[in-house]
């Protein structure tokens, strides 16, 4: 008998290592969401799915327990699955920080373990390291004065002074009174849980006074498909600037040359955007058309005042700057005070356009289009008159589009500003807004 | 009322039950199969309740579920037949079968069913209709602490069979120290197996739900079989005349025990019959083998019958056991005209399962006095592992092979078969506690 | 005892599975004593009377000719080999000769036992020797008359064994004055049954007489037609000192292990202490403020922030293991090493201890409803209590409706109790000091047979 308990062990041992090598050689698939909904022999699967994160994470309270809960949707099903984390899983996903908490907007990678009712279907994480998080909404710090037409799962920024802060049961929810809009913003509770106290209680406590003025960063959401707000991800990115007054001098534009590094602010007309080395230069000009000034911006700032995709062609701006020298100012602060349509012109037209003239084009065909350098796109678009032209999407916009390369044949719609390069006639787009696919 | 008369009338339930029933009776008598399995088997093979009949699946499920409580005892009182060379112990029904008193042990068996179907379906339509759900908020939250108890209480009772044996108090610690290290080897064993069957892609994700069949034909059934094949043992001539020797104490101590034991079972997710029964015991303070086969009948009821049933219950509707979420999948009873539908079926259905059952005992302890133990017991064994790889594949046969590897060291060890259930527990008290990260990356399939 | 603490049981709801160890804990006085205790206690005498086969674990096993000795007399083996000369065979009695590879051995068989042979054989023993069969005869080796070794055909152990060692310890007890345990194994044959024998203390006498009795099943029920023949079924022995006994009964001993027992002299007399590793300081209070202080430092250790209610929750588990078992007759020394005897039991209900057994775990069961219930709100499991007596029963102010509640759940259970002292009374006035005894010994094996109840 004590070989038989011999044999025993080693037959135990050795099953178990068979078992570990033929399940190392089959990994756990990665399924549609589709194969899982109200199929009742899924029940308790333990896989993969892979989609986006459909609504911001939220924390509650069940059974006594800290519960998470997210909503995921891929492209094999437009049902969202809702996965749900109890503790002491949840505690140790939130405490792992935002970076590994599934976010809206993220693509993600999550091992979970199914369950199928009768009418609805749900899942359970299974560990906090089976959570990947593939790509998330990122970007440039572009400011919105409102959410119209802005995408969802977009990043984007903005600022102003807060209004009307209330508690909901998925967080801090206020407004923003912007420039010239407003913008909702949820705080999700589950950053509450994701930081510590001594950094929870200073934000969320300013962000609850009316009054308060913050610069912030988030995701745009639409609450039940209709009403976008931005939801805050992380709490470095809301920022309460104690706002120093700047005073800036009004003058007429004419007069900047004399005003050689002291702070001004013009008025004039948005006449044109040019690139060199890294910096925009935006043209504006005097609404007689007769003196221009050249203001230094970032692509950030061009995109959230003067987006050639929203604002056209001799809109009337407020520019605070300081002046560096007889005609160039450096941008500080910007407002729209007269806003007008994007010039929308044909092919042929644009050709005609001169150098830096912001301009939209619509309805034209891709005829031929490629990837070059840094993942640049070049897409030349025709439209019915007939004409050709060159559409440059430099990387840092092509990052922000999340499509892929329109193929000859797309029907597009295009915004942004006249150049030439290497000789060739193009239309370069800054702006996400700037490439719509109409099909 | 109108309502409800338009899902099912009293016909769809009485004619859907018996079908249930009539499954159930056909194929509980195989060791090794749960009844999920069967109903896996009839979803998947033939999805009868696609198109208009979801309704009644909970019926058809209820009738295979009763009957399997009473049919399965056939399976442990004449198919696992042991030699007491290889067991310390045996279990009553094998010590009843070896003396030609199988079907005695069947009869005391039922009559512990008979007790839990009734006491199952008064309770839960009666005083069940209050309390069951003040229970289930109570204790809902600390389920996993019941598990981690009663799994560590299994341990800590287990009796150490070979002690005596030592010459020395140190030989004699370590025998019996040897039974509880194979307890634990088995229990890890099992649970390694587990999460490998739960966390990797060795199942096809289309069988998915069949995972851990490969692991309980292999704990429980294949064992068994080859047990049996090895014994070589020749039954004696079996009395088949309907006669039990027991005593009124006996049986409601047995039917106490049981339904404690299966009570706790049917309420607590991943604590299994057995597991329940040993609490129940414990508590009823058991004694006898009458009192004990008594006391499985009546566990088993209440457990399989009791876990399936608390999905009828409308304000409760707690889901436990396989056969429950896999029916819960198709339609969940939500009236209490259902609920008390599914109690009356239970009693209607428990009256014919006995009839069945006694007539199956029979014609059982015929065939085996004329048909070579042996033989039979390796045609189960092929129809089990062709059932493995009809369902799960080649990878389903390693898992199967690992799995009787580890049923063979409990035998071996003489230790507790319960503890097989560690491919259940293990994942779930990891996942709980939240290690299963760290138990994956160990396993390499992280 | 952890559901009396409020943050163990949020702890428990947030999967932290520590509070788990006042269970444990509750369980360490008959883990300690039947997992380490019974095994290292020293066995000073054993007794096998029929010694196991090591491959199938029964009895009996193979003993070659030329191993034969006067060690091995009277214990139940089977000898094999070929019939050498038959001597004498007539009805109801045989006399032959066996050989096997090491030697050659008288055997005799009477009476029922050469009934037996017998069938066993199929033949005569005549017809066996003309046919050179191989044969297996189960029996022990005795002494005749002439003082010549043979062998005596049976199927169970001559009691006469059991009986020489019982009253061997006795004297060795008295003779060393520290306490002599004898080891009794227990007898295992074919198809899971077992030898009965009885041990019986004739005090007046100084005799200790062993009845062997027939097989029975596990359940204690004698398979008919295996009483041993008059001849080979007492076993009589005197002891040199005097011993006490005030139990009335013999001592069975039939399946599953076989017992220890302990004597101790005490006084003039030696006196049986029947399991004697059991309820020893591991079933006292000393040890479960122990249990509680190393849990606490080992939670504390490891950094687990409520170490102190999970040391007293342990404590409370540990203690209330004592407790339940001082309802019973035993006792346990209570305060070792301040205290050194037993402090005997509550001998509440000696009629019914498995009601007993219930009413106590249903107590267990009522304090945690009613923890549960009152906890749970702040707990966050529940907005409200779900059990608000008040709410019912109008008359019940709010204040007080926990307490009512309480008084609720554990009503039968003080009823039970309550008549357990009534029967306890009726008890002792009627069987007294012996029934005492002997509900002391059966509460003990009760306890030994309780470890084996789960498969």
């Amino acid at each position: 008998m004590g070989l038989l308990r011999v044999l025993a062990v080693i037959l135990v041992i050795g099953g178990v290592v068979g078992v570990y090598y033929a399940a190392v050689k089959s990994p756990m698939p990665i399924v549609p969401i589709k194969d899982l909904e109200n199929n009742i022999l899924m029940n308790y699967a333990t896989v993969y799915i892979e989609g986006i994160v459909t609504s911001p994470p939220r924390v509650d309270i069940s059974g006594g327990k800290l519960r998470l809960t997210i909503y995921v949707r891929d492209n094999s099903s437009p049902t969202e699955l809702p996965i749900y984390a109890y503790d002491p899983l949840a505690s140790e996903i939130l405490k792992q920080g935002v970076d590994k908490l599934p976010f809206i907007g993220d693509r993600v990678r999550l091992l979970i373990q199914v369950r199928v009712r009768e009418d609805y279907t749900y899942a359970y994480l299974q560990d906090a390291r089976g959570i990947y998080i593939l790509s998330r909404p990122s970007g440039e710090r572009v400011y919105v004065d409102s959410l119209v037409n802005i995408a969802q799962y977009s990043y984007v920024c903005s600022k102003g002074t807060v209004r009307n802060p209330r508690n909901v049961s998925a967080g801090l929810l206020f407004d923003i009174r912007t420039a010239t809009g407003t913008v909702t913003v949820l705080v999700p509770n589950a950053l509450y849980y994701a930081y510590s106290n001594e950094l929870v209680r200073p934000i969320v406590g300013n962000l609850s006074l009316p009054g308060t003025y913050v610069d912030l960063c988030g995701v745009v959401y639409y609450y039940r498909e209709t009403s976008p707000e931005i939801v805050v991800r992380e709490l470095e990115e809301v920022r309460l600037p104690v706002v120093q007054p700047v005073l800036f001098t009004v003058i007429d534009i004419r007069d900047v040359p004399n005003y050689i590094n002291k702070d001004v602010s013009i008025t004039g007309l948005f006449y044109a955007i040019y690139y060199s080395a890294g910096t925009y230069y935006v043209e504006i000009r005097s609404t007689d058309e007769a003196f221009a000034v050249n203001v230094t911006m970032s692509r950030a700032q061009v995109i959230s005042l003067l987006n050639p995709a929203t604002v056209g062609w001799k809109t009337l701006v407020r520019i605070n700057g300081t002046v560096t020298a007889p005609s160039m100012l450096r941008y500080v602060a910007g407002e729209i005070l007269e806003k007008k349509d994007p010039l929308t012109v044909t092919v042929a037209d644009a050709l005609s356009h001169p150098v830096g003239r912001p301009l939209r084009i619509v309805n034209a065909t891709v005829t031929s289009s490629s990837t070059v350098g840094a993942g640049n796109w070049r897409i030349y678009i025709r439209d019915a008159s007939g004409s050709t032209i060159l559409v440059f999407v430099p990387s840092s916009t092509v990052s922000e589009l999340g499509i892929s390369l329109p193929q000859p044949g797309t029907v597009v719609d295009v915004a942004g500003y006249r150049e030439v390069y290497g000789g060739e006639q193009e239309v370069v787009v800054i702006s996400r807004e700037g490439l719509v696919i109409r099909g | 009322m109108i309502v409800v008369e338009y899902f099912i009338t009293v016909f769809d339930v009485i004619l859907w039950g018996l079908m249930g029933a009539s499954l159930g009776l056909a194929l509980s008598w195989i060791p090794g199969l749960h009844i999920a399995n069967l109903m896996i088997l009839v979803l998947y093979a033939t999805p009868l309740f696609t198109g208009g009949n979801e309704y009644a699946a909970p019926y058809f499920a209820l009738g295979a579920v009763v009957a399997f409580s009473f049919m399965s005892s056939i399976a442990s009182t004449y198919l696992s037949v042991s030699d007491e060379s290889m067991m310390l112990m045996l279990f009553p029904s094998q010590r009843y079968l070896l003396v030609g008193r199988g079907h005695r042990a069947v009869l005391l068996y039922c009559i512990g069913a008979l007790i839990g179907a009734l006491f199952l379906a008064v309770f839960m339509t009666t005083i069940g209709v209050v309390v069951m759900p003040i229970i289930y908020n109570l204790f809902s939250p600390y389920y996993w602490f019941a598990l981690l108890a009663v799994v560590l209480f299994m341990f800590l009772s287990e009796w150490p069979k070979e002690s005596d044996l030592g010459r020395s108090g140190l030989e004699r610690l370590w025998l019996a120290w040897r039974q509880i290290l194979g307890g634990l080897l088995v229990f890890f064993a099992s649970g390694v197996l587990g999460l490998y069957a739960t966390y990797s892609g060795l199942i096809k994700l289309e069988v998915s739900f069949a995972r851990l069949t490969p692991l309980f034909i292999g704990f429980f059934g294949l064992p068994w079989v080859l047990r049996n094949i090895i014994s070589r043992r020749t039954l004696p001539a079996q009395d088949t005349r309907h006669v039990v020797e027991t005593a009124p104490s006996a049986v409601i101590n047995g039917a106490t025990s049981g339904i404690i034991g299966g009570g706790i079972a049917a309420f607590f997710p991943v604590i299994t019959g057995g597991m329940g029964a040993l609490i129940g015991g414990h508590m009823a303070s058991s004694r006898g083998d009458d009192a004990f086969l008594i006391s499985q009948g009546a566990a088993r009821t209440v457990y399989y019958t009791g876990a399936l049933f608390f999905l009828f219950h409308p304000t409760m509707r707690i889901t436990r056991g396989a056969v429950a979420w896999l029916v819960g999948g198709l339609y969940t009873p939500k009236a209490w005209i259902e609920f008390y539908y599914g109690a009356a079926l239970i009693i209607l259905v428990a009256g014919a399962s006995l009839l069945g059952t006694i007539y199956m005992s029979k014609a059982v302890a015929k065939l085996l006095t004329r048909v070579s133990y042996a033989k039979i017991s390796a045609v189960i064994a092929v129809f089990l592992v062709a059932l493995v790889y009809y369902l799960t594949g080649f990878n389903g046969l390693i898992l199967l092979a690992a799995a009787t590897a580890v049923g063979f060291a409990a035998m071996v060890f003489n230790t507790r078969l319960s503890y097989c259930l560690g491919a259940l527990i293990l994942p779930v008290l990891l996942n709980i506690t939240g290690y299963t990260d760290e138990a994956l990356t160990l396993l390499g399939i992280r | 005892m952890v559901t009396f603490f409020p943050p163990l049981l949020l702890d428990l709801i947030n999967g932290v599975m520590w509070p788990v160890l006042a269970g444990v804990a509750a369980y360490m006085p008959d883990f300690v004593d039947f997992k380490f205790r019974k095994f290292l206690w020293r066995q000073d005498i054993v007794v096998d009377p029929a010694p196991r086969d090591p491959r199938t674990k029964l009895s009996p096993r193979r003993i070659k000719i030329n191993k034969l000795s006067e060690a091995e007399r009277w214990r139940l083996y089977y000898i094999q080999g070929y019939v050498g000369r038959v001597l004498e065979e007539r009805e109801g009695f045989a006399k032959f000769t066996l050989r096997d590879e090491t030697g050659e051995i008288l055997v005799i068989a009477r009476d029922r036992d050469y009934t037996k042979l017998r069938e066993t054989l199929g033949s005569t023993i005549e017809e066996a020797a003309r046919a050179k069969r191989r044969i297996s005869i189960s029996g022990f080796l005795d002494i005749g008359e002439d003082g010549k070794p043979y062998w005596n055909v049976a199927d169970a152990p001559h009691p006469q064994l059991i009986a020489n060692k019982v009253a061997e310890a006795i004297d060795r007890a008295y003779e060393s004055g520290r306490m002599v345990t004898i080891k009794i194994h227990n007898i295992r044959v074919a198809g899971d049954f077992y030898r009965r024998f009885l041990v019986h203390y004739d005090q007046d006498n100084k005799r200790i007489i062993v009845y062997m009795g027939p097989l029975v099943s596990t359940g204690g029920l004698p398979l008919e037609g295996t009483e041993p023949p008059e001849y080979r079924k007492l076993g009589v022995a005197y002891t040199k000192y005097s011993f006490r006994k005030v139990y009335p009964r013999p001592t069975i001993i039939d399946a599953f292990s076989g017992p220890e027992i302990g004597y101790v002299k005490s006084g003039e007399v030696v006196e049986e202490v029947f399991i004697p590793w059991h309820r020893g300081f591991s079933h006292s209070v000393t040890a479960s403020l122990i249990a509680g202080v190393v849990v606490g430092l080992l939670a504390l250790l490891v950094g687990y922030t409520n170490y102190l209610y999970l040391a007293v929750a342990c404590t409370l588990g540990y203690l209330a293991h004592v407790l339940e078992d001082q309802l019973g007759f035993m006792g346990s020394n209570l305060l070792p090493p301040l205290t050194k005897k037993r402090v005997p039991g509550l001998m509440l209900f000696p009629t019914r201890p498995g009601l007993m057994n219930f009413a106590t775990n249903w107590l267990m069961l009522a304090l945690m409803i009613w923890n549960l219930n009152r906890f749970s709100p702040q707990l966050g499991v529940t907005p409200y209590k779900l059990i608000r007596l008040s709410t019912v029963i109008q008359s019940i102010p709010v204040h007080l409706e926990d307490y009512a509640l309480l008084g609720l759940l554990i009503a039968p259970t003080l009823l039970v109790y309550l008549a357990g002292v009534v029967d306890r009374s009726l008890f002792i006035r009627k069987y007294r000091a012996p029934g005492v005894e002997e509900a002391k010994r059966k509460e003990t094996l009760e306890e030994a047979l309780e470890e084996v109840g789960g498969y």
